[in-house]
């Protein structure tokens, strides 16, 4: 299917998000004051908040409605229609680039919503680097591929964990229980993808992974933390460590 | 009166020199930009998104140093991986590599870098030169502007920018740029403090913080789409000696001062950038060529026009955003949000506010250009090593960049939630083919459409018949008109037939 085809057909889905979004965010915009008091000011429609949001709500919501003809007029709309007729329930071969864009978003999203609040800056920053770096630079879609299962599941685990709970409650018996989990995790990491590695021949990239993932926080904290004095999202032990050791020497 | 400026000028060239630690910071942002840009995947605008958290703390003119020598470096730094590998390091050099890698592939590429440099230090400097004549100028008559025009100012930067930049329908620009105005929204309104958009979450109540947004927009993107990719890094051509070919640059001073004036003239449009610059600088030299079979075959003429035009650009994006307080390229919207950041308010106040401020930008972007080509001239042999790091290696890093200039500015994790969102959607947009520039130029301009049009209307008592009174108001709203209407189908078809009657009728 041409590049173009695919783009009037996404065309359609999102000019029917866009009016729907819209249709939204015109009925929160007539929900502000236009013309009622508010913090004891008499409004006046043309003071009023919701006039910016309304201008914008009535372009989006006419702009999407142009998307919509348009990708109906070019055909995107019947071809989405017919090709999910046709393809819906048969299997589909996910492609190396939809492998990479959940990998991607994985380690992305754990990172910055799972464990950047809760485990140790360094961890964090080791943690994600080295997953990061290592799924991609041993260029081995099957590497890839289990590496990101065994990673996805460490992380389902630990969200259970902290929507359970427990991590608090293991927290609050010892503050750095899961910097320590962690810790051994990486290692753990670290060790069994050398093994990988050497069976695939490219030491030198795992070299360079392991290297990369300490060498950028070791090199970022102490330049954010002592330097810049930017108190970082969550200092654990490595970054206690540190802190006794900057001040011994300081 | 003009003897005092250069007065003032020569004082800050001074005192800039005169200070080792400017001198470092000069030459290590300038070296840092031409990384960025020379890294695929890499901006400008996201070299001075990382480098604004980490020259907060700074003294003012420190900072703005690092801010505009990454800026300039960022920009010219695309030309490497453009020539070397094929690969534009920024949109900005895309045009480059069309004639610069066959130069490469000849065994010309160090005259070809030689020349980009040359040509881009030429290009900062007359871009400086026109910054410091029509931003005085401009904020003088932008002083007469009411609230009015400031609403349609904002609204026609958005409008210009979704119109120019659009690859697909021009439409999608402005979907783009309105999404940008929602996202400005955001947060208790400027006027009556009233939550808007809020959830009632009280970490939105101050709205979406600049330097995040910008982030996600121009960070996440890059690095889902390159490591989507995956693909193995290009080895760089060799290079051998890199040299100043001055009597290239004297034989071609007319393609220099109309590729110049190209570049300035389109980085004053709002929300464009150097990426048009050098594209229409390349038309532009290839259609007043004699021989424009050779451009796209190693022709030195098209990369001194491209390159001239993309750094000359610099200055053009200074203009609006200096004196009406409007950028004019998404690096100059991040330059902004790091002037806001260190007190300064660009617009028609800034030289009652900061009256020596755009001679202090001049020297910066003088000294800029005279430490980019040095950089370039003396180091890029080093800074090819650079172009070897695997893009599997460094765009993680970037991505933990990413993350933790976000967090450093506010110390808000908040924000950390918020880029990545953001992030995802500029990356569903742009793989969607609409451009970020006007999101970005939208997110900017927000809250100024928006306090501007509520006082106007205050002022005039709800009317908008100030706008049909006032000529600057009035030119600007029949330029959005046309700009809008001219893209209608009906309009389009409208001038194919005026142009038809115009064109001469072939012999019978």
């Amino acid at each position: 299917m041409s590049e173009k085809k695919k783009l009037r057909e996404s065309d359609f889905i999102t000019s029917l998000v866009l009016i729907i979004f819209s249709i939204w965010e015109l009925i929160t915009s007539f929900g502000m004051p236009m013309t009622e008091s508010y913090a004891g000011v008499n409004n006046v429609w043309y003071v009023a908040p919701s006039l910016l949001p309304i201008f914008i709500g009535v372009c989006l919501f006419g702009l999407g409605i142009a998307l919509l003809i348009n990708s109906i007029r070019t055909g995107g709309a019947r071809s989405l229609i017919t090709r999910f007729r046709r393809d819906g329930n048969a299997d589909k071969k996910i492609s190396e680039g939809t492998i990479n864009l959940l990998l991607i978003l994985v380690a992305l999203c754990s990172f910055v919503y799972l464990v950047i609040p809760r485990i140790d800056f360094f961890l964090s920053i080791t943690n994600f680097l080295f997953f990061f770096i290592a799924s991609f630079y041993f260029q081995d879609l099957k590497f890839k591929r289990q590496y990101g299962l065994a990673y996805s599941l460490g992380m389902l685990i630990f969200a259970i964990l902290v929507i359970s709970g427990a991590f608090g409650v293991l927290n609050s018996l010892f503050r750095y229980t899961f910097d320590v989990v962690f810790l051994i995790a990486i290692l753990v990491q670290i060790f069994t993808v050398r093994k990988i590695a050497v069976r695939l021949g490219i030491k030198d990239r795992f070299r360079v992974s392991w290297i990369v993932s300490l060498a950028t926080p070791a090199l970022l904290v102490p330049v954010f933390r002592y330097l810049l004095l930017v108190q970082l999202p969550r200092e654990g032990g490595i970054i206690l460590l540190m802190n006794l050791l900057y001040y011994a020497i300081k | 009166m003009i003897f005092n400026q250069l007065m003032i000028f020569g004082n800050e060239l001074l005192h800039m020199l005169s200070s080792p630690v400017n001198i470092l910071i000069l030459f290590g942002s300038v070296l840092m930009g031409i990384i960025f840009g020379a890294l695929p995947g890499l901006t400008a605008t996201l070299g001075v998104a990382l480098l604004t958290t980490l020259t907060y703390g700074m003294d003012q003119g420190m900072a703005l140093t690092a801010l505009l020598g990454v800026y300039v470096g960022g920009v010219y730094g695309g030309s490497y991986s453009a020539i070397l590998i094929n690969i534009p390091g920024t949109a900005a050099a895309a045009a480059t590599a069309l004639d610069g890698y066959p130069l490469a592939l000849k065994g010309e590429g160090g005259r070809a870098l030689g020349l980009t440099t040359t040509a881009s230090a030429i290009g900062t400097f007359i871009g400086m030169f026109f910054v410091v004549t029509l931003s005085p100028v401009i904020s003088q008559l932008a002083l007469n502007f009411t609230s009015f025009e400031f609403f349609l100012l904002a609204l026609f930067g958005i409008i210009i920018s979704g119109t120019l930049t659009s690859q697909d329908l021009v439409f999608k620009g402005w979907i783009s740029g309105l999404i940008g105005l929602f996202l400005a929204m955001i947060g208790r309104d400027l006027l009556q403090s009233y939550p808007r958009f809020t959830m009632g979450l009280i970490n939105l109540d101050g709205g979406l913080d600049v330097v995040p947004v910008l982030l996600g927009a121009f960070g996440i993107p890059q690095i889902i789409q390159v490591l989507k990719e995956d693909n193995e890094s290009s080895e760089a051509q060799s290079i051998g000696k890199v040299f100043p070919d001055f009597r290239t640059i004297a034989k071609n001073i007319p393609h220099i001062v109309r590729s110049a004036l190209i570049g300035v003239g389109i980085g004053a449009v709002p929300g464009i950038g150097e990426d048009i610059a050098g594209w229409v600088s390349y038309g532009a030299a290839k259609n007043s060529s004699k021989h424009p079979e050779t451009f796209g075959k190693g022709e030195v003429v098209a990369v001194i026009s491209t390159e001239t035009a993309n750094n000359a650009c610099i200055g053009g994006a200074m203009i609006p955003l200096l004196s009406l307080g409007v950028p004019g390229s998404p690096p100059a919207a991040m330059l902004l949000g790091a002037l806001m950041l260190h007190g300064v308010q660009p617009g028609p106040m800034l030289s009652i506010d900061h009256p020596t401020f755009i001679l202090q930008i001049t020297a910066i972007l003088l000294l800029a250009s005279a430490a980019m080509w040095i950089c370039g001239i003396y180091l890029s042999k080093q800074v090819i090593k650079i172009l070897r790091i695997p893009t599997q290696v460094f765009m993680p890093i970037i991505a933990v960049l990413c993350v933790i200039g976000s967090y450093a500015l506010g110390m808000r994790i908040f924000n950390l939630y918020l880029m990545l969102p953001i992030g995802i959607l500029a990356y569903t947009l742009t793989e969607m083919e609409y451009p970020i520039a006007p999101l970005v130029i939208g997110v900017i301009l927000g809250p100024m459409a928006d306090s501007s049009l509520r006082r106007a209307l205050m002022v005039s008592e709800g009317s908008f018949m100030p706008i049909f009174q006032r000529p600057v108001a009035l030119t600007l709203l029949i330029i959005i008109l046309i700009t809008i209407f001219s893209q209608t189908k009906f309009m389009k078809m409208f001038f194919e037939s005026i142009s038809k009657l115009f064109k001469k009728k072939p012999a019978a």
